[in-house]
């Protein structure tokens, strides 16, 4: 599937019914994203989603569909292997219908992806491997795919603070636990991020350029000096303001003369 | 000793016929009627589902949760607030059913065992 067909595809989910938000992501790695939000919140989404499913996975869970209503939106969630397909939705009982077509689209995404190491020389027992390992094809937009170039690999997420890091090992706190009604507890307030790092900070992959080169210093240079000469040049433009050829003399009514009483 | 062989069968019962089991919790308590093992299991899978929901409801700036559902395997599970509770301090109705049952229609059992 390339990058196109992906686009109208998920295009054509996003018109479909109540759905107003469509996010597909690989990972943290977002893939698609046609939602009300900015790219950051999106990106954040998918980071959060990762470790949800992560949380599940260490628990021997298979939460392979979430749906979330609120006071703003319904929100559905389908999780296939390494892939997650978000959905915004306005209806609330368009949930299975919503689900059937995020489920079939992953589906048709992951035979793209089996067909194309297909055609890339893969033998089928090795594209069928691959497939179970989760090797996806890095896609290749078309304007790189002319300069020969290919996406950078995913950047790693580092835990900023250790306190909250992640930790498989982790059990649920007991006490948050409700019991029966025969051993009443007090209640436990859900703590805020538990298991889950607070932060999260993207760091470049091993190879990136972390030091300008030479040449795009003297050209930053340049464009620097350039800017600071135009710049001086339109203070002097705004120093001498010009009028237009026509002026009115005062908009303001002429000033009454006093009557003066004798 | 009686109230556990009732549970037993309840649950038992349930699972035969694929049916929803429901659970109210509230006020720090869960209640169900197929035995404390299975009521253990619904209110540990509320937690994970209402922090989850908290989560991203946080980065949808969307706060106010209504229901929640999930399928685990051939389990649904999930829970919707009762309406009719103290706003305050709100009930939890939720049920877990041996199936994937659509979540239209399990929602729509949960509603319905709020309003009996």
């Amino acid at each position: 599937m390339n990058p196109q067909t992906l686009t109208s595809t998920l295009s054509s989910l996003r018109k479909a019914g109540s759905i107003f938000g469509v996010i597909f992501s690989r990972q943290s790695e977002v893939l698609f994203s046609d939602a009300p939000f900015v790219p950051d919140r999106v990106a954040d989404m998918a980071r959060v989603l990762d470790d949800i499913a992560f949380y599940f996975q260490k628990d021997n869970r298979n939460a392979d569909q979430l749906a979330f209503g609120y006071d703003g939106g319904n929100l559905l969630i389908v999780f296939d292997e390494l892939f997650r397909l978000i959905v915004l939705h306005s209806i609330q009982d368009e949930v299975d219908f919503v689900a059937k077509a995020a489920r079939a689209f992953i589906k048709d995404y992951q035979m793209s992806l089996f067909a194309q190491d297909l055609k890339n020389g893969r033998s089928i027992e090795e594209a069928q491997a691959a497939m179970l390992q989760n090797e996806v094809p890095k896609p290749i937009l078309p304007e790189q795919e002319e300069r020969g170039e290919e996406l950078r690999p995913t950047t790693q997420r580092i835990a900023l603070k250790a306190k909250k890091a992640i930790d498989p090992t982790e059990p649920i706190n007991p006490s948050m636990l409700v019991s029966h009604a025969a051993a009443p507890a007090e209640a436990a307030e859900p703590p805020s991020g538990s298991g889950y790092a607070e932060e999260h900070i993207e760091q470049p992959s091993a190879g990136e350029e972390l030091e300008p080169s030479p040449r795009t210093t003297t050209i930053s240079q340049a464009v620097e000096e350039e800017l600071e000469s135009s710049a001086v040049e339109l203070h002097r433009e705004h120093t001498a303001p010009i009028l237009a050829p026509v002026q009115p003399e005062s908009t303001l009514p002429p000033p009454r003369k006093p009557k003066i009483k004798r | 000793m009686s109230d556990q062989t009732e549970n037993s069968e309840a649950l038992e019962e349930a699972m035969a016929k694929q049916r929803p089991r429901f659970f109210r919790a509230g006020s720090g308590v869960a209640r169900g009627k197929t035995g404390r093992e299975d009521t253990e299991k619904f209110a540990a899978n509320l937690m994970s589902l209402q922090e989850c929901a908290l989560l991203l409801g946080e980065r949808l700036e969307m706060n106010a949760v209504a229901y929640a559902v999930s399928y685990d395997h051939d389990e649904t599970m999930g829970f919707c607030f009762d309406q009719n509770s103290d706003p305050h301090n709100p009930d939890v109705v939720g049920a877990i059913v041996n199936r994937r049952m659509p979540m239209r229609e399990f929602l729509a059992s949960v509603r319905d065992h709020i309003n009996q």
